[in-house]
């Protein structure tokens, strides 16, 4: 066979362009093996990262947990099974914590109450108020990424002002000493360095690209979407009462699956009373955007509402240049 | 790491699945057999490599992917991406999305539509207002590029050629 059938009938099994009993396909051409391997991968990486993996993770465990369990029933020989628990008893129990967590941990004792304080917290996030929050940088990457090394951007001392879902201005300072703020009046997008032109866009998640920790179609700076994916993606539990301050309420988010984006770990402190976030803690940032590992939000004030105040005209002077994005092909 | 494995030489979601817990009980069943001094991946690979080349030969095919000469050199590239930095998979694998944002538009797009929305590569064509052969060479030189970067960033083996 000729390379390029080979290429047109690789690709489309690639694309899943051709019938699902197609599979047979031709053997590789000599000396092409490297780089066909090579796109396989490369392949498997994007299905496995873009498909809804907690959800297919779950359901393939369970089923893997379900057929080692019918096979231990039909196992015969107590003593042999116990014999081989206890050579590999802590195997067994690491593995079967891990599973038991995946699988249960997310939602139980007492899911119902912690779920309904979680979502008095989202809807708080959501309320028309303005809640400016101080943003620092805990712990970097020691290891920081070539993508890391190339940031611009400094998050340690940046401020964040909510205001309601899409509704956010996230003002931090580049290496250069010059300010980038960006932001979203929930209609349109936008984001500016202090010496150059707006770039403005109708797709609301279009500059939160450049922060860190961005995952995905949620990102901490836009905190209502943020926490609804959180609800959705993290286990949730109750640390305590924070002592310092009797009213604050610790919440601990935890990644169901190492498959979902974002930080592993989530502290948030909050007003028992309006159920406003005083205090946001992300651990285990992704490395993809930028060195900070941990970073900690805290509620600096909370003020009225003011519509324009979102919007970018009202961080410019009137002169200054906008340029509205075309879209993206 | 084992559904990307997978993955990467079935396309179907169910056989997939199938396979993912053929391979988890065989592993089971065998953890007796597995020596601790050796690294774990390997040897799970290694179970899932004969499990599916075992569901291959009951339907009497036998598709590339699964030829020695592939899967050892695949094998190579999931090895490379274990010895990422991290201690989850999401965090090895973090390279991948790194060199998503670093493609040019025209690729991205075109990937990110097909992989991450999930759709057809007829839609893809008819999204990106190309014809379906130019969308499918977009793809392919997509998918090219995102391999070299991941290969200069270490995530993916780079087969060194004998002189």
């Amino acid at each position: 066979m000729k390379n390029s059938d080979f290429d047109q009938v690789f690709e489309s099994w690639l694309n899943d362009d051709c019938s699902s009993n197609d599979q047979s396909l031709p053997s590789v051409p000599k000396g092409r093996e490297g780089e066909i391997a090579e796109r396989l991968v490369v392949h498997g990486l994007l299905v496995e990262q873009s498909q809804n993996i907690e959800f297919n993770k779950e359901r393939q465990i369970r089923a893997a947990l379900d057929a080692v369990d019918r096979w231990d029933e039909s196992r015969s020989g107590e003593s042999r099974k116990l014999l081989f628990l206890n050579k590999y008893a802590p195997w067994l129990a690491a593995v079967a914590v891990c599973l038991v967590a995946l699988l249960f941990v997310s939602r139980g004792g007492g899911g119902q109450a912690l779920a309904d304080s979680f979502d008095k917290v989202i809807s708080s996030s959501e309320k028309l108020s303005q809640r400016r929050y101080a943003v620092s940088v805990l712990e970097v990457y020691l290891d920081s990424s070539n993508a890391a090394k190339g940031q611009q951007e400094d998050l340690n001392g940046a401020t964040l002002i909510v205001g309601g879902r899409d509704r956010y201005v996230f003002i931090r300072k580049l290496t250069n000493g010059y300010l980038r703020t960006s932001g979203c009046d929930g209609v349109q997008s936008w984001a500016m360095r202090e010496d150059g032109p707006v770039h403005v866009s109708s797709d609301l998640n279009r500059f939160l690209g450049s922060v860190p920790g961005h995952h995905q179609s949620a990102s901490f700076v836009n905190l209502p979407v943020f926490l609804h994916e959180v609800k959705d993606k993290y286990n949730l539990q109750v640390i305590d009462q924070d002592p310092a301050n009797g009213s604050l309420l610790g919440l601990r988010c935890e990644k169901e699956s190492v498959s979902v984006r974002g930080p592993k770990v989530m502290e948030l402190w909050v007003d028992q009373e309006s159920w406003v976030i005083r205090r946001l803690l992300l651990q285990g940032m992704p490395r993809a955007r930028g060195g900070a590992k941990a970073v900690e939000l805290n509620l600096v004030s909370e003020s009225a509402y003011s519509e324009k105040f979102f919007s970018h005209d009202h961080h410019h002077e009137p002169e200054r240049e906008v340029r509205t994005s075309k879209k993206q092909q | 790491m084992l559904n990307a494995f997978l993955r990467s030489r079935i396309r179907e979601q169910t056989v997939v699945d199938d396979l993912f817990q053929e391979t988890m009980l065989v592993a089971w069943k065998r953890l007796p057999d597995f020596d601790l001094n050796r690294p774990f991946g390997p040897w799970l690979r290694g179970i899932a490599h004969r499990v599916t080349l075992s569901h291959f030969r009951k339907q009497s095919r036998f598709p590339f992917c699964m030829s020695e000469k592939i899967n050892i050199l695949m094998d190579a590239h999931f090895e490379a991406i274990n010895s990422q930095p991290g201690d989850t998979w999401e965090e090895k694998v973090e390279a991948l999305h790194t060199c998503m944002e670093a493609l040019p538009g025209k690729y991205r797009s075109v990937i990110r539509k097909k992989y991450f929305s999930q759709e057809s590569i007829n839609s893809v064509s008819e999204w990106a207002g190309i014809s379906l052969e130019a969308c499918k060479k977009r793809m392919q030189r997509g998918r090219a590029l995102l391999a070299q970067c991941l290969k200069s960033k270490g995530t993916l083996f780079v087969e060194t050629r004998k002189a």
